[in-house]
């Protein structure tokens, strides 16, 4: 076989060979992984403030609110909002109460607060917020 | 000095050498090894400007399709992988007893979702190009292999028309 005749039938070769690792061993990505199980509670509705004067000095806050089930909360958190770029963790109940009694050394009128849920899969939830009102 | 009997001869011979040159074996494989080159090339040799401007063109195109694709395709990747190696780190905090936002593993995952598909439709589009590549190398292939050189001969019609001083006559030409 002459020298043009088998560089040519190489490069063939060469050129067949190259097309099928372009179509064989072009990168897929890999399958979706498998999706989290979570276990989420409910966000917390109905969230009010309630203040009046205390007895020893200060103001006496009642926070409550409720939520559609109950079923999954582990236990609640309370965020002061506002003051602070990220919402400023305050307090997490012990249980899964949907009342909160505070006191405060000063009238936190305007203040707003905002309640989540912790599921007992630890998942948090959305937060529902609720603005301080003047003491009764 | 050269007489004309000479340049005629000359002029001949150099003819019948081109003709033959391009009719050759070696002319034919070097044809077939640039058109393996590059679609076009070995057309573009042999005299086939058409063809060769649209397997050039294709080729390129096709190319420039399957590297822009294989881009898109490598970001949307990277974007998926990044997204699920956070949505992976939010189980492993879940099962350390670690409070994540709902919402947070949510946006994640609706994140990753969104890489996931973009991916996908970024691979079909590379699909798609390396196809045209393929096809656009198979048809030059084959028609670099089947094809002959074009030696610029004019060749004559089979019918011609001769015009005769009382009408006109037809003439059919058989070669064998």
């Amino acid at each position: 076989m002459r020298t043009p005749q088998l560089i040519s039938r190489c490069l063939l070769v060469l050129a067949c060979g190259a097309l099928l690792l372009l179509v064989g061993g072009c990168p897929k990505h890999e399958d979706f992984p498998t999706q989290l199980s979570l276990v989420t509670s409910p966000r917390p509705t109905d969230f009010s403030i309630t203040a009046r004067a205390g007895a020893t000095g200060g103001v006496d806050y009642d926070l409550s609110w409720s939520v559609s089930d109950d079923t999954h909360v582990d236990h609640y958190r309370l965020y002061l909002l506002d003051l602070a770029p990220r919402p400023e963790l305050l307090f997490e109940t012990a249980d899964a109460s949907t009342i909160l009694p505070i006191n405060l050394p000063y009238d936190a009128q305007g203040l707003r607060f905002g309640v989540s849920s912790v599921s007992t899969g630890a998942v948090e939830s959305d937060m529902a917020t609720a603005t301080v009102p003047a003491p009764q | 000095m050269i007489s004309g009997k000479t340049m005629r001869v000359t002029a001949a011979a150099t003819a019948a050498a081109a003709v033959m040159s391009v009719a050759s074996p070696a002319f034919a494989a070097n044809s077939i090894l640039l058109s393996a080159l590059l679609p076009g090339l070995g057309q573009a040799q042999q005299g086939h400007y058409t063809k060769a401007t649209i397997f050039g063109t294709a080729a390129i195109a096709s190319w420039i399709g399957v590297f822009a694709s294989q881009i898109n395709y490598s970001r949307s990747v990277d974007t998926y992988n990044d997204q699920k190696r956070i949505y992976l780190a939010y189980g492993d905090q879940l099962k350390s007893g670690t409070i994540v936002k709902g919402s947070d593993i949510d946006a994640t995952y609706q994140a990753m979702s969104d890489a996931y598909n973009k991916a996908d439709d970024e691979a079909k589009w590379r699909d798609i190009f390396v196809g045209a590549v393929v096809v656009t190398y198979a048809l030059n292939l084959v028609d670099i292999i089947l094809s002959r050189p074009d030696t610029g001969e004019v060749k004559e019609p089979a019918t011609s028309l001769e015009v005769q001083h009382d009408g006109f006559r037809l003439v059919r030409t058989i070669r064998f």
